[in-house]
């Protein structure tokens, strides 16, 4: 080897080594850059840095925190999770006192969820596991007196579920581990581990575990669990027993006395079998109980706690069943390639199920059998019912039934219709005339008539709908507690979407009643009507349960107005969203004139018409010239700060100074750039914001451990709380389950205070879609199928989490009923049933007076074919001017494949969720919404740079009232800082360039060197 | 072009060799990861065939006199293009991967040609890093 040019390889080597590193390195850098505030979360770090340049002292913690440490807020929202567990599963059966099994009782789990449970949903809004918050179930049962079987236990965790588990981030977004041990299967196929292959087969080691019976024989629990996650539905059939776990079921029986059934799922799994049978002494759904909420459900088998739940949906005897079920999934336009349609263009679904929804479908029909109306019993829809329909063959458990380990005696004392306040008032006294203390839920439901005029007219109603509900305190035996309601009328309006053209109240005999779920109520109501089992009712109702109120006239004026907005109209805005718009008397939807004729077909081949394609294919923008007096970028006449906005009216005058000191550039950024974060604005000292996901917590929030934060985190601080996850709450079935308001209040309240205790503002919670079947893989992050329970637990929600400053984004808006082709999903509905269902889901979240939220988030699907984030209909005119919306609407995560960022601006979204820089300098990319909105877009069309500037405000108004301004007063500058490990990256950048020069030279100057006489090595 | 001697071939050579099937190896791996319909840049395979040529050239340009005593390594900006490659494929798979993590339990869906892809680019870059240093052809001792 000659020396010379071994070491011109080196320098060879190194030069290509150093150059090879610092693409890498610059390659980093540019996307650091570009997702700046995503390294900063991870590192703690920020790009800003608030100065006060002043020494006076102003208290500027607006919002103010009621815990004095981060172990505090901890232990309060921890207790708040088993309380709402406790109080939200739901004892569906409870034969020969099987429950409460007691303190010190010995029993054999089976199922693989007894060991690995189900605490969350995965993806999106699921739960962020962190593997020291979890409470296992073995742990959370050993300590509320339950002691387990060991060997079975074993058996699970070292056979059982390696059989079936495949590997999983453990720690991340995941859904599983009791002791850290995960389970799914097929992880490969996200259908697939939705398909409810979820236990193990046991027969094999049977005779291994059996001998192990004796010393845990107080009980048998079998815990069936179904995992749910955003991205794809359950898939055919996965919410029917499968043949393991029947296998475990029957072991259960045959070698105990008291067998009990856990139901681990978010959704209603086909139980009727076990309802039947006589050797499953009792049932008890769980839900997803969040990391420490198993506490709850064993403090229920023990009696510790009394159980007080009652079902979110209703379980039908064969989930299929629904009219919606016949329009859920798959649906591909018969032309959609022929015509070009894009992916986002080419699926449907037909909502022919019209208002009849859940348990509308099931109670609906019941009464019409009774009644002996619209063919009501014929064998059309017919799944379980041996010949005719039959609701007691269809139905296993109806909406809002739940029981107790005592009873209760429910008074109708009084209904107080106000027609001039537009109110109902229910007035229920509630005794407990058992021998264990518990609570109770109240629950109101109303019947409207069912007319002529509704006949005539397509105007679908109900037989019974929740209007209403509250809950009892602990009442102990003997204890009686008053109950009063408020409701309000607009609430139990119906939608004439062909005639009237807007909500009524018919004239004709409403009923009002209470009872055990909305079958009770029916009963009652069909009691009240003089209906008796002779009729064919399954059992003779209360009728001093109901309250019969008359209306003389009909009344098609008190909800045509907008409460918002006295002269805008409420009438049709949706039209087009009917399939029949485009190709008439295609669709029919559900009446219960005639259940037979009218119960839903599958419409598997509709047409994309010629008048649609385009609409499906390409942006529909059309400018329009806007006034830009008074408009200007990067004043200097004015120096606010975006504190001083606090409090201010939208309308306030300094509002358009401060918009008039943002640069055009910061604007763009600004409205284009909001994945998980509000962007920095320098020229008005906004600092930027962090948001995240979901319905059961901040997904990526920890502690903050800012020094200069109101509340924070100090460096004495444990792991575990610097480690602390926060989406760890139960789902919302669970919450919803428990029919208590004052909780949902609580969970809101605690919401504000993890954003004030962790820095960050918005979540987009609660989730408030839909269950239209059961089969939606989102159903967990949703309440349940009926529109006011869903109104009612998410305005109190919003409400008391804006109290804290935080700010609540309730989403998908609307229509996000099921994941399969979720993106750009065209939605077909007739006015009526979106009023009533969906939009009536969200309306209590955003109108000022009732949840007031500042924040929504709209829906990847179309209704009809246009996309939620430009329909200006639903934006603009139902949103902001029928309900009076006063905070700002983002985009679902960035898909600017059809979510087009013109169409969407002029529509009324005000912020894109999208990654990406617009600073050219070090972007390594960008977003579609940030090519299309540049400055120079903007700049060149004067209806964009209204809107534009229309978002920036509309997104600055709700954070300049949130509890981001903690810590802001007028004398606060917002500085630019490099964060540290930006600093990091450039002095590895520069490490490298200066290596790969240096070689290079070194490399260079070898290379010219005139080869002289070699020594040989 | 002098004539070789497949004796006179050192390790060098056989690396640069084996970068060129690796580098082929994760074109077909990008190639299928390309199936599942997401953004796949085709300048990745552009970038990486140049860098192919190019470690080609090199090789056969080191068979020559003028190679043989001034070069004889590796190409040096073979491996700098293999590396703006894997760099490519990545950015423009960016926007994918946070949507997946966003919204996904786990990195399921992230079929196993994404991650074989990638070893495979980081092995080529590696291998042709190693090629870089070494020489190629055996020179004559003076």
């Amino acid at each position: 080897m000659v020396k010379g040019a071994l070491r011109k390889q080196i320098w060879h080597g190194l030069t290509t080594l150093c150059c090879c590193l610092l693409i890498i390195s610059l390659g980093i850098t540019s996307t650091a850059v570009s997702l700046e505030d995503f390294f900063n979360q991870f590192f703690g770090t920020s790009s800003v840095k608030v100065v006060n340049t002043s020494d006076s002292y102003e208290d500027t913690t607006y919002f103010k925190s009621e815990y004095t440490s981060a172990q505090e807020l901890v232990d309060a929202r921890e207790d708040l999770n088993r309380e709402v567990v406790a109080e939200g599963v739901v004892l569906l059966k409870n034969e020969n006192s099987t429950l409460p099994l007691g303190k010190n009782s010995k029993v054999t789990a089976f199922g693989l969820g007894s060991v690995s449970p189900v605490y969350g949903g995965s993806a999106g809004g699921g739960i962020v596991l962190n593997s020291n918050q979890i409470r296992s179930l073995y742990q959370c049962f050993t300590d509320e007196g339950i002691l387990l079987n060991e060997t079975v236990r074993s058996w699970y965790k070292t056979t059982g579920i390696p059989k079936v588990a495949t590997d999983i981030q453990v720690g991340g977004r995941g859904v599983q581990a009791a002791e850290g041990t995960p389970w799914l299967n097929e992880p490969n196929e996200l259908s697939k581990r939705r398909s409810g292959v979820t236990e193990v087969d046991i027969t094999e080691a049977v005779a291994q575990l059996r001998g192990s019976y004796s010393d845990y024989k107080d009980a048998a629990i079998v815990v069936l669990s179904r995992l749910e996650g955003e991205g794809s539905d359950m898939a055919p059939g996965s919410l029917t027993l499968t043949a393991e776990e029947r296998a475990i079921i029957s072991e259960a029986k045959d070698n105990f006395g008291k067998v009990i059934a856990l139901i681990n799922t978010p959704t209603p799994l086909e139980i009727q079998e076990l309802k039947d049978d006589p050797k499953v002494g009792a049932i008890l759904w769980i839900g997803y109980p969040g990391t420490n909420g198993l506490v709850g459900v064993a403090q229920v088998l023990t009696g510790t706690a009394n159980p007080s739940g009652h079902l979110f949906d209703i379980f039908a005897a064969d989930s299929t069943s629904s009219p919606a079920y016949q329009n859920f999934g798959e649906f591909a336009y018969s032309n959609a390639e022929s015509a070009g349609l894009p992916v986002e263009g080419s699926y449907y679904v037909v909502n022919a199920e019209g208002i009849y929804v859940g348990y509308k479908y099931y109670e609906t029909r019941y009464e019409d059998c009774i009644l002996g109306a619209g063919n009501a019993d014929s064998k059309v829809g017919v799944y379980a019912s041996k010949d005719n329909w039959d609701y007691t063959k269809e139905v296993t458990y109806g909406f809002g039934y739940g029981l107790s380990y005592t009873d209760f005696n429910q008074t109708l004392d009084r209904i107080v219709v106000d027609e001039d306040q537009k109110t109902v008032t229910a007035t229920v006294t509630v005794t407990n005339i058992g021998n264990a203390a518990g609570k109770n839920a109240v629950e109101i439901f109303v019947q409207s008539p069912y007319t002529d005029y509704d006949k005539q007219n397509k105007v679908e109603k109900a037989a019974v709908s929740l209007l209403g509900f509250g809950k009892t305190k602990l009442l102990n035996p003997g204890e009686k507690e008053t109950v009063t309601i408020s409701m309000k009328m607009k609430y139990m309006a119906s939608y004439d979407y062909l005639k009237a053209k807007t909500y009524i109240l018919d004239s004709g005999d409403y009923y009002f009643a209470i009872g055990n779920g909305a079958h009770d109520a029916l009963n009652n109501i069909l009691s009240a009507k003089g209906k008796t089992i002779a009729d064919g009712m399954d059992y003779d109702g209360n009728a001093s349960q109901a309250y019969k109120w008359t209306k003389s006239q009909i009344d098609t004026e008190s909800f045509s107005e907008s409460y918002a907005n006295a002269t805008l109209e409420v009438t049709n805005r949706f039209d087009d969203a009917d399939y029949n718009y485009f190709n008439p008397n295609s669709v029919q939807y559900l009446s219960r004139s005639d259940w037979s004729g009218t119960f839903p077909k599958s419409y598997t081949d509709l047409l994309a018409t010629e008048e649609m394609i385009p609409l499906l294919s390409t942006e529909q923008y059309v400018s329009n010239a806007s006034n830009l007096s008074g408009v200007s970028f990067g004043s200097t006449e004015t120096d606010y700060s975006i504190v001083m906005m606090r409090g201010l009216d939208y309308d306030d005058p300094l509002w358009e100074s401060l918009l008039n000191q943002i640069s055009l550039e910061e604007l763009t950024n600004f409205i284009t750039q909001c994945a998980e974060h509000t962007p920095a604005i320098q020229s008005i000292n906004y600092q930027g914001s962090l948001d995240g996901d979901g319905p059961i917590g901040f997904a990526y929030a920890r502690f903050s451990t800012d020094a200069s934060a109101a509340y924070h985190l100090d460096n004495s601080a444990s792991d575990y709380l610097k480690n602390y996850s926060f989406a760890t709450n139960c789902i919302e079935p669970v919450l919803a389950s428990t029919f208590n308001p004052q909780l949902a209040e609580r969970r809101g309240d605690m919401y504000g205070e993890d954003s004030l205790w962790t820095g960050y503002i918005t979540t987009w919670s609660p989730g408030v879609d839909i269950h239209r079947t059961p089969y939606s893989g989102r159903n967990f992050e949703y309440f349940s199928e009926d529109a006011m329970l869903s109104n009612i637990m998410s305005a109190n929600i919003c409400y008391n989490m804006q109290k804290k400053g935080g700010i609540a984004g309730p989403k998908h808006v609307v229509l996000n009923d099921q994941e399969t082709h979720r993106h750009g999903l065209s939605t077909f509905f007739n006015e009526q049933s979106v009023r009533e269902i969906q939009l009536r889901a969200f309306e209590g979240s955003f109108v000022p007076d009732e949840g007031g939220s500042m924040n929504a988030m709209s829906s990847f699907n179309r209704l009809g074919i246009v996309v939620a984030c430009y329909s200006k209909e639903l934006q603009e005119e139902v949103m902001r001017g029928e309900w009076g919306f006063q905070g700002y609407i983002i985009t679902d995560f960035g898909q600017p494949g059809y979510m087009w960022a013109k169409a969407s601006l002029v529509a009324g979204t005000d912020a894109f969720l999208a990654f990406g820089s617009s600073q050219p300098a070090f972007s390594a990319f960008g977003n579609a919404y940030t090519e299309a909105l540049t400055p120079q877009v903007l700049l060149s069309d004067s209806y964009l740079l209204v809107n534009a500037r229309r978002a920036a405000h509309r997104i600055l108004y709700a954070y300049a009232n949130s509890n981001l301004m903690n810590g802001l007063s007028s004398n606060s500058k917002i500085v630019n800082v490099t964060p540290s490990w930006l600093v990091a990256l450039y002095a590895i950048n520069s490490i490298l360039a200066a290596g790969a020069l240096a070689s290079l030279i070194l490399y260079v100057l070898l290379f010219l060197k005139k080869p002289e006489k070699q020594t040989i090595l | 072009m002098t004539k070789i001697n497949i004796k006179d071939f050192k390790p060098g050579l056989y690396l640069s060799l084996a970068s060129v099937l690796f580098a082929i190896a994760a074109m077909i791996a990008y190639l299928v990861l390309s199936s599942d319909g997401e953004n796949t840049p085709g300048a990745v395979y552009s970038v990486t065939l140049l860098a192919i040529a190019i470690q080609l050239v090199i090789l056969v340009f080191n068979h020559g006199e003028v190679g043989k005593n001034k070069y004889n390594t590796g190409s040096f900006l073979a491996p700098v293009l293999f590396t703006a490659s894997l760099i490519l494929f990545i950015l423009g798979r960016l926007d994918w991967i946070i949507q997946v993590q966003a919204h996904n339990a786990n990195y399921a869906p992230m079929h196993a040609s994404f991650y074989v892809a990638i070893v495979v680019y980081a092995l080529t870059i590696a291998i042709s890093i190693a090629a870089s240093f070494m020489s190629q052809i055996k020179q004559q001792e003076i």
